[in-house]
């Protein structure tokens, strides 16, 4: 019952972005899935007005 | 039709020479005969176009190695002095129908693999592996010695003769297949191609064994193809390129025909403005080295234009074919399926002609549209060799194309083609 109990406060991460945060948590015994994201995107002006027009 | 369309459709015309490709090996031939505009006193190397000057030194030495190989000098001094007076032409290998893996140092007496696509006709000659002691001498790392010459010559007049003649007589070897099985088998044919070696001997050595010639003789090409680590990495490279060849020209498109660096430069090339550059600084590869000696230090950025395959929608692009590859990098098999799904993001479609057994069959990405990677911020991961400064492979891994050099093309492409 005790040992259950333990198992369910294991932690289970889910990370977003940065992949060192899920390194350091994996290292350390936690299981942590990655989510490969970063924030959208910006190029310059020119870029983003003919990728309207070409995209 | 607004742009958009005419892009779209140039897009989809220009993937399809890639998709409905049919690669063949047609014959071994001296580069003179078989790369369309390799002049007497021309030196071909890899990467986008440098002066001497600029060149990296397994660049310079390659263009000293090539005047002494070819006789148009008679030591290093009168060599760079004859490079430096102008006395022969400096181009780079992708500026032709061939591609220069590594230093990519090529001139018209060394042989040549010969690859037609017979979908469009267009063929392209890649340099051939040097054998298990030499392999990457000449070409590839940046290496030269009296005995490297001595081998390219015994390879040229001792050993293709055999093959050649064998070639001619089955009438040539389909390239596609072997890739296509070979993925489903561990390799992403740019870093790896252990199994495609194997499935490349399986078709290749019962036929040398039938040869009238000398058992000496047959032996002597048996061993080099056998015991040549990644020998079949020069008829992918020379498949993706044929194919490239057919897609370069196609008005409107924004698919991406080349990837390749010379140690200081990082090039595109854009199949709706051929013949054009966009280049920015090559970038340094991660990966693992073969030795513990060697560190970042050591290392040149990118150098060589093998990431042609990464345009057919292999090596990089590949990852989830080859967990064993990517875990080389410290990788899991996840890993590796998630940089093919990140790819399928920046490219135009999927090849059914290569379903993966890690995707669940689902087909690998190809095309790279520039489109997409500026809108994405995901940029192309390149998979291959790194190369010691002073030359010499010394390990393994991956980079990413830069962002700058499709910025540069975007901007180019609209001034070209803007309504």
């Amino acid at each position: 019952m005790m040992e259950e109990r333990q198992k369910e406060k294991k932690l289970r991460v889910i990370n977003l972005g940065i992949q060192m945060f899920c390194d350091a948590l994996t290292e350390q015994g936690v299981r942590c899935t990655q989510i490969k994201w970063h924030p959208p995107v910006k190029q310059d002006a020119e870029i983003e007005e003919l990728l309207d027009e070409f995209l | 039709m607004d742009i958009r369309e005419k892009i779209n459709e140039a897009n989809d015309k220009a993937v399809h020479y890639l998709i409905d490709s049919d690669p063949v090996w047609v014959d071994i031939q001296p580069a003179g005969e078989c790369v369309e505009g390799l002049e007497d006193h021309m030196i071909l190397h890899s990467g986008p176009p440098i002066d001497f000057e600029d060149m990296v030194m397994l660049h310079r030495r390659g263009m000293v190695s090539a005047m002494l190989f070819e006789g148009w000098a008679k030591d290093e001094e009168d060599a760079i002095r004859r490079i430096r007076a102008g006395e022969v032409k400096i181009d780079s290998a992708l500026n032709h129908n061939t591609v220069g893996a590594g230093t990519g140092i090529i001139t018209k007496s060394v042989a040549m693999n010969v690859i037609e696509d017979r979908n469009s006709g267009k063929r392209a000659a890649t340099f051939p592996a040097e054998g298990i002691r030499f392999q990457g001498g000449f070409c590839g790392w940046g290496l030269y010695s009296p005995e490297i010459a001595e081998n390219l010559r015994v390879m040229r007049e001792e050993i293709f003769p055999v093959i050649r003649e064998m070639l001619k007589k089955r009438g040539g070897l389909p390239i596609k297949p072997i890739l296509a099985e070979s993925m489903q088998m561990g390799d992403e044919n740019h870093t790896r191609q252990t199994a495609s070696d194997l499935l490349f001997d399986k078709q290749i050595l019962p036929d040398l064994f039938m040869s009238d010639r000398p058992k000496e003789e047959i032996m002597r090409a048996v061993n080099y193809i056998v015991e040549t680590p990644r020998f079949f990495h020069c008829y992918g490279q020379a498949a993706a390129r044929s194919a490239l060849a057919a897609a370069e020209g196609t008005r409107y498109s924004t698919m991406v025909t080349a990837v390749c660096g010379n140690g200081v430069n990082f090039g595109i090339k854009i199949a709706g403005l051929p013949g054009r550059w966009f280049c920015a600084t090559a970038p340094m590869m991660e990966g693992k080295y073969t030795s513990t000696k060697f560190t970042r230090e050591d290392q040149i950025p990118w150098i060589g234009d093998s990431c042609v395959v990464e345009c057919y929608g292999m090596g990089g692009l590949a990852a989830a074919a080859s967990p064993i590859v990517c875990n080389l990098r410290g990788m899991t098999n996840q890993q590796a399926i998630a940089q093919t799904r990140e790819m399928e993001r920046i490219c135009i479609t999927k090849n059914h002609n290569f379903p993966i057994p890690a995707l669940d069959f689902d087909f690998l990405p190809v095309g790279i549209d520039m489109r997409l990677v500026l809108k994405t911020g995901i940029l192309p991961a390149i998979h291959g060799g790194m190369f010691h400064r002073e030359g010499g492979l010394i390990g393994a891994g991956m980079a990413r194309v830069p962002m700058e050099c499709f910025r540069l093309a975007m901007k180019a492409f609209a001034e070209e083609y803007k309504q």
